[in-house]
């Protein structure tokens, strides 16, 4: 399990820092040097903290994927209700078109 | 006094405009909705890049460390362990889950919109307007056949009402839908953005910003080192200045990326649709919902394009 008690934005900003102080030339260049190297090791130490991170987030996210595929399942479905509802309405026009003709028939006999 | 059979036409206009003005709460939903399938979209182009270029971006900074550090060998496995060269640091199947993670946010708010712009209900108020045309039709044969006219003159209203009614219907059948999915989705949808922030903050944001910062330190070291060397060469002075010159811009443009104007307006589009399909949606709501969702789709757009740009300056690198 990655480390959580260590702050990233913190680190980063540590790393910027040593990089920081790499160009400036008010530094002896031999500290420039150990300050490059030293931004380079923290930044190969946050950029694997930042991959396990990376990689325990995603069950998670396979989780909350689950969810929302099944969300849209329900979506699909209720979309064809609303459409089969907007049939039945059809259907009973229809339904009463066809009730009509029947009575025009029924009334030949009357 | 009126008769009854011209009272009844009166009735049937107060009812007709009510039935109107109930119907436009759906109308005016369709535009939020509509807004917030494309800020989805604008966001889930945005990410996705950022993710995809990952793992590509950590092999760069091994190479590019590589070039300004002639004692370093490349290997693929160093020291036990392997390196950015051929292993991705970040493994493919948790970017595929935060890809489908993207693809689905946008499945959902796809499937939204159309349950929001489907046809159905102007369907319903066609096959509506029919049906109350044949009940008409159906209740002057009746009269006929019984003698009793006094109905005649109804079929107007009636085909009017029951084409309003049955697009209401239908309509009241949508928004429940809508109601629930978005009651469901929404929680899902708000995980999915907190976990997805966290890892463009992480893997890209913080990623990018020390790695530029890094790689232009490594050009002003190299320079600073070897110009002695290249006091007579004008040419390759200029070039390698030019190189500096363009690492300050792609630091520059990796400062200035941050997802959360990505996915902060995303989850506040979130929310303002949750909280749209909880409220009463009195006509004030949906406008004030309108308005804020039109403003939020902007800042999403504002947000992918800065992510934009940071993907086009790394490949105007790889061009170079």
């Amino acid at each position: 399990m990655p480390d959580d008690r260590i702050d990233t934005p913190t680190l980063t900003a540590i790393i910027d820092a040593c990089f920081d102080l790499s160009m400036n030339g008010d530094v002896a260049p031999a500290q420039q040097d150990a300050l490059l190297a030293a931004g380079k090791r923290l930044r190969g130490y946050l950029v694997n903290l930042v991959s396990a991170r990376f990689q325990a987030r995603t069950a998670e996210l396979v989780a909350a994927n689950a969810a929302i595929a099944d969300v849209d399942r329900t979506l699909r479905a209720e979309l064809q209700k609303v459409r089969d509802a907007a049939d039945a309405v059809k259907k009973v026009a229809e339904l009463v078109a066809k009730l009509d003709e029947a009575l025009v028939a029924a009334s030949k006999f009357v | 006094m009126n008769a009854p059979g011209r009272r009844a036409p009166r009735k049937a206009a107060l009812l007709l405009g009510a039935l109107a003005l109930a119907g436009c709460v759906h109308v005016q939903l369709e535009q939020p909705v509509a807004d917030f399938a494309g800020a989805v979209a604008e966001a889930r182009s945005a990410m996705r890049s950022s993710l995809q270029a990952v793992n590509a971006y950590e092999r760069r900074m091994y190479l590019d460390e590589a070039l300004f550090d002639p004692s370093m060998d490349i290997a693929d496995v160093k020291n036990g362990k392997r390196t950015p060269l051929l292993a991705p640091v970040f493994p493919p199947e948790s970017i595929r889950a935060r890809l489908d993670a993207l693809d689905l946010v946008g499945e959902y708010a796809q499937r939204l919109q159309d349950l929001v712009t489907d046809d159905a209900p102007a369907r319903a108020t066609d096959a509506g307007a029919a049906l109350g045309k044949n009940l008409a039709g159906l209740g002057e044969r009746v009269a006929a056949l019984s003698g009793d006219r006094s109905s005649q003159g109804y079929a107007g209203p009636i085909s009017t009402a029951v084409a309003v009614l049955g697009e209401m219907w239908v309509a009241e059948k949508r928004d429940r839908a809508l109601r629930a999915a978005i009651e469901r989705g929404a929680p899902a949808v708000g995980r999915i953005i907190d976990l997805l922030e966290q890892d463009l903050v992480e893997a890209v944001r913080l990623l990018r910003r020390s790695g530029e910062r890094e790689r232009l330190a490594l050009r002003v070291s190299w320079y600073n080192r070897h110009r002695a060397k290249l006091a007579e060469d004008l040419a390759a002075r200029r070039e390698q200045l030019a190189d500096v010159e363009a690492a300050v811009a792609r630091f520059e443009d990796a400062a200035s990326f941050d997802p959360v104007r990505i996915t902060g307006p995303l989850r506040e589009a979130n929310d303002a649709l949750l909280a749209a399909a909880r409220s009463p949606r009195r006509p004030e709501d949906l406008k004030q919902l309108a308005a804020a969702m039109k403003a939020l789709a902007a800042r999403v757009r504002a947000g992918a394009e800065a992510a934009r740009k940071l993907q086009d300056a790394k490949e105007q690198t790889n061009a170079g």
